[in-house]
């Protein structure tokens, strides 16, 4: 290993080192120094300002902090440009799960900067994925401890009645795992991960045995290089090993080289794996990248950092043959001495051992960021413009994951009508919709299934939204109505939309509501027996035949049941439902209807309830003689919004239309074909997407009304607009973008709304720079249920306007007045008059 | 100069001891750290001018006076903004 090496550098992330559960980035840079050849710099770039490696001069020689995650992809890039622009890195090594879907997205462009990285493609990343463990131990013939994703804590009281019984191991999706004993402290277990990781959890059977681990590189061809293997032979509570020994074991290996040929992995991984006590091997995890222990292979004589940077230059590899086993590992923990001024410079510019400090805003962004200090003591001949004076403790966690300032510019205008034109017309607050990107929401969904299915609808989710001038854009764009209620019925009827393009859902249908839709000819979706026995009377009353679709609730083994609607089939009432509308005399089965839930996020489940549907289909037709003519899938597809307890920004976690449409099309072909083939043909597809059309083409705009400091030191913000208006904060971290460029460090911020309730925050946690009274907020995506679910309670309901691809604007629901809230009341005479 | 020992703005805001002011570290990155308490915290330039200013002026009306003097701005979100700073600042001086 004694090859002579130009002067490199190389960053390495993951520098966290506390105790009981370091990151893996120490021990990397501690790898390269223990490499002979090395004659580099390392960088350490951190998330925190107490990450060690950020102050650790013998290991590393800069250190540097980076966004978090949820700041974003962009902000991510933006800092590693500037980090890369004073220091010239040739080689990053990521050390830390969540942050890898981003890089690994960003290969190319860390490439075009001369950046080389050695990381899997986002495909393999997800391949891996502690979901996704099962599908890929199919695939290679590895058996792992049976799983389920758990988006609800409520699982851990009902898991024994289904099946799964004490103990379990409670997984997040990036970190964390814990050995739980009970409903109760599952639930707990669940509640302290959910925290800190967000949702879903994985929950696996638990494994009585040992765990080995191994971890080499991956070529990227399906070769793997440099496998080390160790046992732990001891664990901190959290399972991390504090002492292990190298071992060779050739069954660990063979299963590591099929997961790598499989996956053809590129770059670092280990590979975790249950001994069981019967000698059975299962996996229980694959991690993209270096091991905490990775100092172990130095030890072992396979330095694999120092060879992970000779693969990511191109260059000849080290010799890799010698392999060590019983070489014990040992970690234990340091202190270091570290000066004020270090931990100083990290807080304020995030750097520290530089040449000199990277702008922490890239020029001219028209953003706010990290904190930016500049300017003397200020006595100068102009006077200055005064920015709020502000205070930010440092505090040991940084700051709030789910709260990160992210790199949004200002919103000054949308679809070029200025923001500030729009509120002088029309006032605070205001809703605005941009009628150009409902379109393309439109036309692109459209085209994501179309190009890959024959025969498809789309039915618009009036529930989403039901403002008039909304449901006729949609309708214009070639979609039907989807109503759940005789309210919305009743609007999509004096819309003009023939009755047989009416989809008819809800579980509360009235008798004169159904009465109409049976006599126009809407398609009916029967939620229960009991909405079956009316419609068996009505149609017999009116003597007319009538075809109809049922709702079916199914487990798809990715979403939580939704049990309360519809037939459930797997308890074969859903084939009964089939069986009594067969013998009904004027019913005639025509459709199926299943809508497995809300803000949907793993494709897969799509996938489930297509093949579950179209089996169903296949078998009631066997049975009873009759034709599917549709399969309605509904809707659920998410939003570019950030739900509450997802730990990622909505780019990362929300699929596009094109990879739902993949999902559904292909499991939908592949079950129909045999259909087809037998000349039956394919059943129409129908979608009811709400959501992911309108929510980000809506937008909430809201004023300051008051700055307060609450007790304990955050900023209060008052906004003329609270979740009266937009309901969904409940569950949703709006993003909160400015109007214009703001100036000053972003602080920690309350968002209230106008009600006198304590219930009334729209952002709980948010940095926003300082706001004075009668600034603009823009809150999107906000066009999804908030029409529709909101509430007149003390104040009336605002303007709504939608702006138009030719820079008009129109009113499309004016804002109510006393007249408008009255107008229903009337007035007992006895009570009309008031003692003078 | 003022020689007050304590800062009042407005009246019912908390007061501050002006050796406390005295004893904090400033820097001109905005970082402060106060020897006795071990805490540190970041304030922006108009906070680094305002320490600047109560290590010598710490009489209420007389810092707002000369605040008014080198900045543009109302005197309305003048006394509030300088209430909240003080107030913070007294939390972290504890």
């Amino acid at each position: 290993m004694n090859q002579t090496r130009s002067l490199l550098t190389v960053a390495v992330t993951g520098v966290n080192a506390r105790p009981d559960n370091p990151g893996p980035g120490l021990a990397v840079a501690r790898c390269l120094r223990a490499d002979p050849g090395f004659h580099g710099r390392i960088i350490a770039l951190g998330y925190e300002a107490l990450d060690a490696g950020l102050y650790l001069d013998d290991l590393c020689d800069a250190g540097y902090l980076l966004p978090y995650p949820s700041a974003g992809e962009e902000a991510l890039l933006d800092r590693l440009r500037a980090i890369d622009e004073l220091e010239q890195i040739d080689v990053l090594i990521p050390c830390l799960d969540a942050e890898l879907p981003a890089l690994s997205r960003l290969q190319p462009t860390l490439a075009a900067l001369g950046i080389a990285t050695v990381l899997p493609s986002p495909e393999q990343l997800a391949l891996r994925g502690k979901d996704r463990l099962a599908e890929l131990a199919q695939q290679t013939g590895i058996a792992v401890p049976e799983g389920r994703r758990v988006t609800d804590e409520s699982f851990f009281y009902r898991a024994a009645d289904e099946g799964w019984d004490y103990p379990l191991v409670v997984k997040g999706l990036f970190y964390d795992a814990q050995v739980v004993h009970g409903p109760a402290h599952g639930a707990a277990a669940f509640r302290t991960i959910a925290a800190q990781w967000g949702v879903p959890l994985l929950v696996q059977r638990y494994i009585p045995g040992e765990e080995v681990n191994l971890t080499a590189i991956g070529d990227g061809k399906g070769g793997l290089l440099g496998p080390v293997m160790m046992k732990k032979r001891a664990v901190t509570e959290k399972g991390k090993a504090w002492a292990g020994i190298s071992i060779m074991d050739a069954t660990l290996l063979g299963l590591a080289e099929r997961l790598v040929a499989a996956l053809k992995w590129r770059g670092p991984l280990e590979v975790e794996v249950m001994r069981a006590r019967n000698g059975d091997y299962l996996l229980i995890e694959i991690n993209p990248r270096f091991p905490a222990w990775i100092y172990l292979s130095t030890g072992v004589g396979r330095n694999l950092p120092a060879a992970l940077v000779q693969l990511a230059l191109h260059r000849a590899l080290p010799d890799l043959s010698e392999y060590r086993a019983g070489q014990f590992y040992l970690r234990h923990a340091a202190e270091s001495v570290v000066e004020l001024e270090d931990y100083e410079a990290i807080v304020t510019s995030g750097a520290r051992g530089s040449k000199e400090r990277p702008p922490l805003v890239p020029e001219g962004a028209e953003c706010w960021v990290w904190p930016r200090i500049s300017g003397g003591e200020g006595v100068g001949q102009m006077k200055q413009r005064w920015i709020r004076p502000t205070l930010t403790p440092h505090r040991a966690s940084g700051l709030n994951k789910f709260g990160a300032v992210r790199r949004d510019a200002p919103i000054e205008a949308i679809d070029n009508v200025p923001v500030s034109r729009l509120m002088a017309d029309y006032g605070s607050p205001l809703f605005v919709f941009s009628e150009r990107r409902l379109r393309d929401n439109a036309r692109r969904l459209h085209r994501a299934f179309s190009t890959r299915y024959p025969k498809v609808i789309h039915g618009w989710s009036y529930k989403t939204n039901y403002l008039g001038a909304i449901c006729n854009l949609f309708h214009q764009e070639g979609s039907w109505a989807e109503v759940v209620s005789g309210f919305e019925y009743e609007k999509a009827r004096a819309l003009g939309v023939p009755a047989h393009q009416i989809i008819f859902n809800g579980p509360a249908k009235r008798e004169t509501e159904l009465r109409r839709a049976v006599q126009e000819g809407a398609r009916i979706h029967v939620d229960h027996f009991d909405e079956l026995a009316l419609l068996e009377r009505i149609t017999a009353d009116l003597d007319t035949p009538l075809k109809v679709g049922i709702r079916l609730n199914f487990e798809t083994g990715y979403t939580e049941p939704w049990s309360r609607f519809g037939f459930h089939l797997e308890s074969g009432q859903a084939m009964e439902a089939v069986l009594r509308i067969a013998r009904a005399p004027r019913l005639q089965l025509a459709g199926l209807h299943c809508h497995i839930g809300t803000f949907i996020t793993d494709t897969r489940a799509y996938a489930a309830q297509v093949r579950t549907l179209c089996s169903f289909m296949d078998a009631l037709e066997e049975k009873t003689g009759a034709t599917i003519d549709y399969l309605d899938i509904g809707g659920g597809f998410a939003s570019r919004n950030a739900l509450q307890g997802v730990y990622l920004p909505p780019e990362e976690v929300v699929p596009s239309f094109d990879q739902y449409a993949e999902a559904i099309c292909d499991a939908l072909l592949a079950a129909t074909r045999e259909r087809e083939a037998r000349g039956k043909g394919r059943p129409l597809l129908i979608l009811e997407s709400g959501r992911a059309l309108v929510d980000d083409a809506g937008y909430l705009l809201t004023s300051v009304i008051a700055n307060k400091r609450l007790p304990d030191g955050r900023r209060g913000v008052v906004l003329d607009a609270g979740v009266n208006l937009l309901f969904t904060s409940f569950w949703y971290h709006h993003p909160v973008r400015a109007t214009r460029r703001l100036d000053g460090v972003p602080e920690e911020t309350v968002l209230y709304g106008p009600l006198c309730m304590n219930i009334d925050v729209v952002r709980s946690s948010v940095l926003l720079p300082p706001l004075a009274v009668g600034e603009t907020l823009a809150l999107t995506p906000a066009g999804a249920y908030n029409n529709t679910q909101w509430l007149q309670f003390i104040d009336y309901r605002p303007n709504v306007v939608m702006v138009h691809p030719d820079g008009r604007d129109s009113l499309i629901r004016a804002a109510e007045d006393l007249a408008a809230v009255t107008l229903n009341e009337r007035m007992p005479g006895h009570l009309a008059t008031r003692p003078v | 100069m003022q020689t007050t020992d304590h800062l009042s703005v407005r009246g019912d805001a908390p007061a501050i001891d002006t050796a406390a002011i005295r004893r904090l570290a400033v820097n001109d990155s905005g970082f402060v750290f106060d020897p006795i308490t071990g805490r540190s915290f970041t304030v922006n330039a108009t906070g680094r001018r305002l320490l600047a200013l109560m290590r010598d002026q710490v009489d209420a009306e007389g810092l707002i006076a000369a605040l008014a003097d080198e900045y543009e701005v109302e005197n309305d979100d003048l006394r509030r903004d300088l209430h909240d700073f003080v107030r913070l600042l007294r939390e972290q001086l504890q």
